[in-house]
C-alpha cells in the first residue's frame, strides 16, 4: 500500500462553486455533509472520499468526478 | 438495538461506579491499617496439622482453623497488611485505566491507541498482580505462622492459587486486542469525507 504523504489529488471545489455561484455552506447542506468535512475535502487535507460523496457532490454541482479531484503531477527531483 | 446504545449518561453511571469501588477499597484497608497501628491480635486463617483432628472423629483433614497471634510485632503486623495493600493499590490502579477508557468512550472515541494499551496494562495488572497478592498472602501467612506449633506439630506451609486472575487477564488480553484493531480502523477513517 502506498504511503499516505504520497498523494497528490487536487480537489477543484473552489473553482466549481465559483463558476457556480455557490459557497461551501450552500454545497454542505445539498450534499449533506457538514461544512467541515467539505473544507477539509476543499483544502486537499481529506484522505479518502466516499462514492456517496462524490456522488452528491457530482448531483448537486452537475459534474463528473474529474472534475472534482485530479492527480496533480509528481514534483521532480523528490 | 437503539435502546442499548451508550450514552453519555451511562458513562457518568459507570464512572461513578468505578469511583465507589475505588473509594470502597481504600476505606476498607482504614481499619486494618488502624489496627496494625495499635499492635492488635492478629488472626491468620491457618490449615491446621494432621494430629489437631481428634482421633476417632469424624471430622477429615485438612482442617482449617483461625490462629491467634497476641501482641504482634510491628513487623508481623505490618507484613500482615501487606497483601491489602497490594489488593487495594491494584484495584485503583485498576480503576485508574478502566476511568480513563469510559471517559474517552463516553467522549464519542472508543478507539483511540491509548485505550488498547491501556487495556493491556489492565490485562497485566489484573494477571500478574492479581497472582502476585496470591504469592504475598501465601508468604506473609506462611512468614506469620513459622513459629506456631499446635499440639506439638508445625503448621503446614499451604500456597494456594486461584487461576481466576490468570483467565480475567486473557479475557482482557482479548478485548485489548479488539481495541487494537477497533484503533486501526479508526485511524484507516480518519480523514474520510
Amino acid at each position: 500500500m502506498p504511503s499516505e504523504q504520497a498523494h497528490r489529488v487536487v480537489c477543484h471545489l473552489d473553482e466549481l462553486l465559483l463558476a457556480r455561484g455557490m459557497t461551501l455552506t450552500e454545497l454542505a447542506g445539498l450534499v449533506g455533509v457538514s461544512v467541515v468535512n467539505l473544507s477539509v475535502l476543499k483544502n486537499d487535507r481529506a484522505r479518502a472520499v466516499r462514492y456517496s460523496t462524490l456522488t452528491a457532490i457530482c448531483d448537486v454541482l452537475g459534474c463528473q468526478p474529474g472534475d472534482v479531484l485530479s492527480v496533480a503531477p509528481p514534483v521532480v527531483g523528490r | 438495538m437503539r435502546a442499548l446504545r451508550w450514552g453519555r449518561a451511562d458513562s457518568i453511571g459507570l464512572e461513578a461506579v468505578l469511583w465507589v469501588a475505588a473509594a470502597l477499597g481504600v476505606l476498607g484497608l482504614v481499619p486494618r491499617v488502624r489496627a496494625a497501628l495499635q499492635q492488635d491480635r492478629l488472626e491468620v486463617t491457618a490449615e491446621l496439622p494432621e494430629s489437631a483432628v481428634p482421633a476417632g472423629s469424624s471430622v477429615e483433614a485438612p482442617l482449617t482453623g483461625t490462629v491467634v497471634i497476641e501482641d504482634p510485632t510491628g513487623q508481623q503486623a505490618a507484613l500482615a497488611l501487606l497483601p491489602d495493600v497490594l489488593a487495594v493499590l491494584l484495584v485503583v490502579a485498576a480503576v485508574g485505566l478502566l476511568l480513563r477508557v469510559v471517559r474517552s468512550v463516553g467522549a464519542g472515541d472508543p478507539f483511540p491507541p491509548e485505550n488498547a494499551r491501556r487495556l493491556t496494562g489492565l490485562a497485566l495488572l489484573v494477571g500478574v498482580g492479581g497472582v502476585a497478592v496470591q504469592v504475598v498472602a501465601g508468604v506473609v501467612r506462611n512468614e506469620l505462622l513459622v513459629d506456631v506449633t499446635v499440639l506439638g506439630e508445625r503448621v503446614p506451609v499451604v500456597f494456594e492459587l486461584s487461576l481466576w486472575p490468570l483467565l480475567a487477564m486473557l479475557l482482557l488480553a482479548f478485548l485489548a486486542q479488539v481495541f487494537v484493531r477497533g484503533a486501526a480502523l479508526s485511524a484507516d477513517v480518519d480523514g474520510l469525507v
